[in-house]
């Protein structure tokens, strides 16, 4: 189950929830991610690190990161509708490019969430390329995937980062989105600009992929 | 009882708006701010088109432009603000729209920012961030 419930308390609203309905609010899963205990080691030894948070947008991480030193810039990104498949001999209609809308080779680490999981496998190579652009060489970019469960609708969820090495998984109030679960030989082929240095399969199946750009 | 100084919803102001006290603008101001040891509320009908420098800012309204304070900056729930910030510490409340960098310079926060750096933006929901101070000052619970 991705989002947990304490108990004893239904009647308090998480932060963020979508929705007023009268369903509680289930609790933020709270959890710990070695990758990014990583990245945040490796920042803080950097005078001034240039970071971007692809969001959702969570308040204190922000200033979580940026109480370690950094500059912290955030992007809300909006992961691109699947391509319309055309018509047997039509061509296919073109489509925007993907882009993030940030300087090439501006950050030393790029904390993508799980936005990945919101990219269409046709844009995913684009969406790799994107990362690669605005990251420094040698900066780090540190994205969460599903490992396992078919395609849906769901929301992008937000992280909160509680501790260097302590992250809680939580609804954020982003619009619903269609959710792929890529391979992991497509994660790796999307993310040929950079190394990876390590994939973490978390408890709730979230493969978290730490990349270095070459 | 120390006297509280408002721009009323009515008023606009264009160029440099300085002073020694405490203010809260509910109006428009296009150009600069300054409010050096002085804290300044831009209320949530103020709409603010200027680099602002004051000892703290609390933004309930919008506030486009680089926004330095040598103590603290706080964007509200219904706040928005595009452009860079710089303060020894930060507030984001739950809801609030940010787009631009934060930069929590410790060493005090005394130039103004640079020009903006036209940087994505994004929407605190679900998530208020606060540093230096109790979390319940972010509005969170």
């Amino acid at each position: 189950m991705l989002f947990r419930r304490k108990r004893g308390t239904d009647d308090q609203a998480v932060p963020g929830a979508t929705g007023a309905g009268s369903a509680p609010a289930p609790e933020p899963e709270e959890q710990s991610s070695p990758s990014l205990a990583r990245v945040l080691k490796s920042i803080a030894e950097q005078e001034k690190p240039e970071i971007l948070d692809l969001g959702p947008l969570c308040g204190d991480t922000v200033v979580y990161l940026a109480g370690k030193g950094g500059r912290v810039s955030v992007e809300s990104f909006t992961p691109p509708p699947a391509p319309v498949k055309p018509k047997q001999g039509e061509e296919a209609p073109p489509r925007p490019p993907l882009r993030i809308d940030q300087s090439d080779g501006n950050f030393h680490l790029v904390l993508a969430w799980e936005q990945l999981d919101f990219v269409p496998p046709e844009c995913l190579d684009e969406f790799g390329a994107e990362l690669a652009r605005i990251l420094a060489p040698g900066g780090q970019l540190l994205v969460f995937a599903r490992a396992s469960g078919g395609e849906e609708q769901e929301v992008c969820p937000q992280y909160r980062i509680v501790g260097d090495d302590r992250i809680q998984r939580q609804p954020s109030g982003s619009r619903m989105r269609r959710r792929w679960n890529h391979p992991t030989r497509a994660v790796e082929r999307a993310l040929g600009a950079f190394s990876i240095k390590g994939i973490h399969l978390q408890r709730n199946q979230i493969r978290e992929f730490l990349a270095v750009r070459k | 009882m120390e006297k509280l100084v408002n721009i009323g919803k009515s008023i606009q102001i264009k160029g440099e708006l300085t002073g020694n006290e405490d203010l809260t603008i509910e109006g428009r101001v296009d150009g600069k701010i300054m409010l050096k040891d002085h804290h300044l509320t831009i209320g949530a009908n103020g709409h603010i088109t200027a680099e602002i420098h004051a000892k703290s800012v609390s933004i309930v309204g919008q506030v486009v432009g680089n926004v330095t304070a040598d103590d603290r900056i706080e964007i509200a729930a219904t706040g928005s603000m595009e452009g860079d910030i710089k303060a020894p510490r930060v507030v984001l409340a739950d809801g609030a729209r940010f787009k631009g960098a934060v930069d929590m310079d410790r060493s005090g926060a005394k130039k103004p920012a640079s020009t903006p750096s036209g940087t994505g933006s994004a929407a605190a929901s679900g998530g208020g961030g606060s540093a230096n101070m109790p979390r319940s000052a972010s509005g969170k619970g």
